[in-house]
């Protein structure tokens, strides 16, 4: 048919117009102090789009062997943890937190021990944004929420 | 207009009607004196208690502590107490789980003693509970044992766990979350699940410890 090219070329245009490019800021990233003998911990963070979407796939750090996403669910007053294998997806102009009980990323064959008041530096890598550095702060175990310690109620 | 029906003799009547009447206060005594009987009736007392572990939800038990040293259940004895499972290698929610009940506790302002048990006994020695627990700046007692002895304080407080194998050959635990509130007389008093708002786990905390 003599219209499917003119069709299809209607069309294209409408292909260009995809997610616009994520522009992810990264903040509040924070870890509880541990003590030795502990090989796992696990940040918490929070992750801001303003721009399209994107997906979380891979962090490291120079603090542990591995550093890797999970899922903490606690169903029918049983806690369990899995991986996301999938990575995460942050939306379009969207915001993810990472937090206690929640998602969160685990290190595993940590290196040292982390020193409330010290930091780590905690590499990100997302599908669309590449990779990204932040400085994970360690704090006081005591510390339950996202906000400084000492901060009650939410 | 029909001539009214001839009346019965008087004297029937007044019987039907006597006994009628008596009938209805021998029901109204019969009553009563049903309803009395099952007012007084001795009924019997409490079942004597069977043996403690199958009957009672909880203690008492046996477990290790810091640095070896035994710690008994009877030593809690008097002192309201909540008890929590996990284990040291969980990165999340039994950190965020200790963390939490150490700040109830300050908010309480009472004296409360912070039970943690290991379900991962084979990683989990007395060294390891002992400064896990000293990690939240705050009482927090930190217990382990044998793989039977855990097995074993599992099955009185309902715990379960189930080891889940991970990549590069490590292992995370599942295990019940729900922290158990005990009173001064060793009771279960009620549960504090991590979804609960912190001002309903504030006033279980208050029940035990009043």
């Amino acid at each position: 048919m003599k219209l499917l090219p003119w069709a299809i070329a209607a069309l294209l245009p409408l292909a260009s117009c995809e997610d616009p490019p994520p522009d992810l800021s990264v903040s509040n990233a924070w870890v509880r102090e541990t003590v030795p003998g502990q090989t796992a911990a696990a940040v918490y963070l929070t992750i801001v789009n303003e721009g399209g979407s994107d997906r979380l796939v891979e962090a490291g750090t120079p603090a542990a062997a591995s550093a890797s996403l999970h899922a903490s669910t606690s169903e029918g007053g049983v806690a369990r943890m899995r991986p996301l294998s999938g990575g995460l997806e942050i939306p379009e102009a969207g915001q993810v937190t990472l937090r206690p009980g929640g998602n969160h990323i685990m290190l595993t064959g940590l290196g040292l021990i982390l020193r409330q008041g010290e930091s780590i530096i905690l590499r990100l890598g997302f599908e669309r944004s590449g990779e990204r550095t932040v400085r994970v702060r360690i704090v006081d175990a005591a510390a339950s929420g996202a906000e400084p310690p000492g901060h009650q109620g939410h | 207009m029909p001539p009214p029906p001839a009346p019965s003799p008087p004297a029937t009547k007044d019987i039907e009607m006597k006994r009628i009447r008596i009938a209805l206060w021998a029901l109204v005594a019969l009553s009563l004196v049903a309803f009395g009987t099952l007012l007084l009736w001795p009924r019997p007392g409490p079942q004597p208690t069977q043996t403690i572990s199958q009957v009672d939800f909880g203690g008492p038990f046996t477990l290790t502590g810091a640095g070896g040293r035994p710690f008994s259940s009877a030593s809690l004895n008097g002192r309201p107490y909540v008890i929590f499972f996990g284990f040291t290698h969980c990165p999340d929610v039994c950190p965020t789980t200790l963390a939490r009940l150490v700040r109830l506790r300050a908010e309480l302002g009472k004296p409360l003693e912070i039970l943690f048990v290991t379900v991962d006994p084979e990683r989990d020695g007395p060294a390891e509970v002992g400064k896990y627990a000293e990690l939240f700046g705050a009482p927090v007692t930190g217990l382990t044992g044998t793989p039977a002895q855990i097995e074993q304080v599992k099955k009185q407080f309902g715990i379960y766990s189930r080891k889940v194998p991970g990549e590069g050959g490590g292992y995370s635990v599942d295990h019940t979350s729900t922290v158990l509130l005990f009173d001064r007389a060793g009771d279960f008093v009620a549960t504090i699940s991590p979804e609960e708002p912190d001002q309903a786990a504030l006033d279980k905390l208050k029940r035990i410890t009043a």
